[in-house]
């Protein structure tokens, strides 16, 4: 089976793109437009990466990302930031996220990014 | 006596020679028996020195009273002379200090107040005539006694208290014409060599100029407070140090606390803490050059919430650049800066807004790009894959150009030129378009609509459509946990109403109007999707039609929104 990602993003174009993106490499994908149960989804899913949006309603990203860096059971997942947000350098920095993406980002740069930082936690 | 005769050479010795002709005329008036009272004079000593002596003389007659000698006594007054002298020449320097004088000066005898002295200054003042010795003051001067200061020369004769009054207006006739001037002038007790008062002296000076000058001044300060009460800037004066002296009304209005307690450094109690280093280095640093300052800090207001304010100070200086004074302004920016802060945050969101349907498109096309590639012909087996993508692009273009057109829509209200396209159309046919536009792309409402409009109604459609698409938009997006939205349309009268509701998170109270203004979001209405100013195209477009929009809410519960339009 390959490498399972979840992938949180309230804009649903940007989860079909992504998902066909990462579907043809033979990644498995998960998608949610909230990330307000952001633990009970990860422990679920055990995903080997997360992609996480900035910008989300209910709860925003870097405090779902916050919550799972200090939750034992899902610290050890890696999570890519992505967002048009021009501050997210600055927010992955504070976050101690595994990596951010900023949007728009080619295919090229997003497949790159995944590859490394799923084989790094290796 | 007969020695004396006999030594006729020897008087003669202590009579000065040019008096001995007098001598020989006292001779002459004892010898016929009559004698001389006392004269002054000037005898010789045996030294030749000249002394001033009182003289007198008598006859001494024998028993049948015939003259047979004189009897003279001289009596040395030559300290009294001095004395005299003295006096006189006292008196006379006194008077012509008196006469001389700038000031005017007069010393009135008794008490019916008789003029008994005046200098020329005076006389010119009093303006009744060089004649006025002997005259009764007040039988001169009954314009002074209308004023009454009869009463005041009255009180200083009978207490002794002097009267000093400083810059006062009187009024004197004069050549038939009342004058008014300005004088500082001293009344005071004379005395006589008892230590008893009888009289009044007069010192006085006229400074109408002056006291124009001053009346002025106070009147240019008082009129600067009455303007700058008005101001709802908050103005100050400081002294050369910093420390304020005067601080209008504003500034009591806003901080809640008395111009006492604002002064010299007490303002300084209202700026924020963390404000409060930056704002003191810049005074001293201000202080130091005397240049101008500008400087934005908070200040607490009444309530216990810190506004923004912007500070502007200058120095008034001297000619030789020595500073007078501080004079300044401070004005509340809090909305200004809220504005700024929100239309930054506007700019942000309108840029990660475009990004996203820009990195749809951008990724869909490197898709297409790769199926059409040699080696992605020769891989792909479906080639309804591609024409997907090319769909996807397009949609994603599509809300970039939604997008834009919102954005111009922004610009277009802010320079008044949203236009309309005015038309007659069926506008219950308009709210069923608008609804199943939006039902498309929200799966999980349901949009209940009653009532129907059965009138015609002129306007611009695809505007209103806007406003009812974005009020059914807004109503989705902020009720997830909900799934139905309610749509009502009524006539009323002359009136098309509209209420658009939703069961969702709602809206605070006060955040109620706000939310109409361009820029302003939701704090909870932050991470979703949009710019957020569809309330305030919406409100544009109804103000348009000239009518109304408002809306109601409770936290939690859901918000409806109204609209009427006149038909």
């Amino acid at each position: 089976m390959g490498k399972c990602i979840l992938i949180y993003d309230d804009d649903v174009e940007i989860l079909t793109v992504t998902k066909i993106i990462l579907e043809k490499k033979k990644y498995r994908v998960e998608t949610r437009t909230r990330c307000d149960d952001i633990i009970n989804e990860v422990s679920f899913i055990k995903p080997d990466l997360v992609f996480m949006d900035l910008w989300m309603p209910w709860m925003e990203g870097e405090n779902a990302l916050k919550q799972m860096k200090g939750n034992e059971a899902t610290r050890h997942i890696p999570v890519v930031l992505f967002s048009a947000n021009d501050s997210i350098e600055e927010v992955c920095k504070r976050s101690n996220a595994d990596g951010y993406l900023k949007k728009p980002f080619t295919i090229d740069t997003m497949l790159q990014l995944v590859e490394n930082v799923i084989s790094e936690k290796k | 006596m007969k020695i004396i005769y006999r030594t006729k050479k020897s008087y003669r010795l202590i009579i000065p020679p040019e008096l001995h002709h007098e001598e020989e005329m006292i001779i002459s008036k004892i010898k016929k028996g009559e004698a001389i009272p006392h004269f002054d004079a000037v005898r010789l000593t045996k030294g030749g020195k000249r002394i001033n002596v009182s003289v007198a003389i008598s006859p001494i007659k024998d028993a049948e009273g015939k003259v047979t000698g004189a009897s003279k006594i001289l009596r040395d007054i030559t300290e009294q002379i001095i004395a005299r002298k003295k006096i006189e020449e006292s008196e006379l320097r006194l008077n012509t200090l008196i006469q001389s004088s700038p000031f005017a000066i007069g010393l009135l005898q008794g008490k019916d107040l008789i003029i008994k002295a005046a200098n020329e200054a005076i006389i010119n003042i009093l303006g009744k005539g060089p004649d006025i010795i002997g005259k009764p003051y007040f039988g001169l001067m009954p314009e002074l006694a209308d004023q009454g200061y009869k009463e005041v020369f009255n009180e200083v004769y009978n207490t002794g208290k002097p009267f000093n009054a400083v810059e006062t207006a009187v009024n004197i006739l004069r050549n038939g014409k009342m004058n008014t001037q300005y004088y500082n002038f001293l009344l005071f007790a004379q005395r006589n060599i008892n230590n008893e008062i009888d009289g009044v002296g007069i010192i006085a000076s006229e400074v109408t100029e002056t006291a124009m000058y001053h009346e002025k001044l106070k009147e240019s300060e008082e009129q600067f407070r009455q303007t700058a009460d008005l101001l709802p800037d908050k103005v100050f004066k400081a002294d050369a140090k910093g420390n304020f002296f005067y601080l209008n009304k504003a500034w009591e209005q806003t901080t809640g606390l008395t111009q006492d307690e604002l002064k010299n450094d007490g303002w300084l109690k209202t700026v924020h803490p963390d404000d409060l280093e930056k704002v003191k280095k810049h005074l001293d640093d201000t202080l130091e050059t005397g240049g101008d300052c500008e400087l934005q800090f908070r200040i607490e207001d009444k309530t216990g919430n810190y506004r923004w304010h912007l500070c502007r100070a200058m120095a008034l200086k001297e000619d030789n650049g020595k500073i007078k004074i501080w004079i300044g302004a401070t004005t509340d920016i809090q909305d200004q800066k809220r504005k700024e802060e929100e239309k930054s945050e506007f700019i942000s969101i309108a840029s990660h807004e475009l990004k996203t349907p820009l990195t749809t498109t951008k990724l869909y096309i490197h898709l297409l790009k790769g199926n059409l590639s040699e080696e992605g012909l020769l891989k792909n087996k479906n080639p309804d894959q591609s024409l997907f993508f090319v769909e996807k692009a397009e949609q994603s273009v599509e809300r970039l150009q939604q997008l834009i057109s919102e954005l111009l829509d922004v610009d277009k209200i802010k320079l008044g030129k949203l236009d309309l396209n005015v038309t007659t159309f069926n506008f219950n046919e308009m709210l069923d378009n608008a609804i199943e536009e939006v039902q498309v792309s929200s799966y999980n409402h349901t949009f209940i609509k009653e009532g129907i409009i059965s009138l015609p109604f002129k306007g611009d459609k695809d505007r209103l459509q806007q406003v009812v698409i974005n009020l059914l938009t807004n109503a989705v997006k902020y009720s997830p946990e909900n799934d139905k939205v309610f749509i009502k349309a009524t006539e009323e009268g002359e009136m098309i109403k509209v209420a658009v509701k939703d069961q969702g998170v709602g809206i605070k109270k006060e955040n109620l109007k706000k939310i109409f203004d361009l820029y302003y979001r939701e704090e909870s209405a932050h991470p979703f999707q949009g710019f957020g100013i569809g309330l305030s195209i919406s409100s544009e477009i109804v103000h348009r039609h000239n009518g109304k929009i408002w809306a109601e809410s409770e936290r939690g519960k859901g918000t409806t929104i109204y609209f009427t339009l006149p038909i």
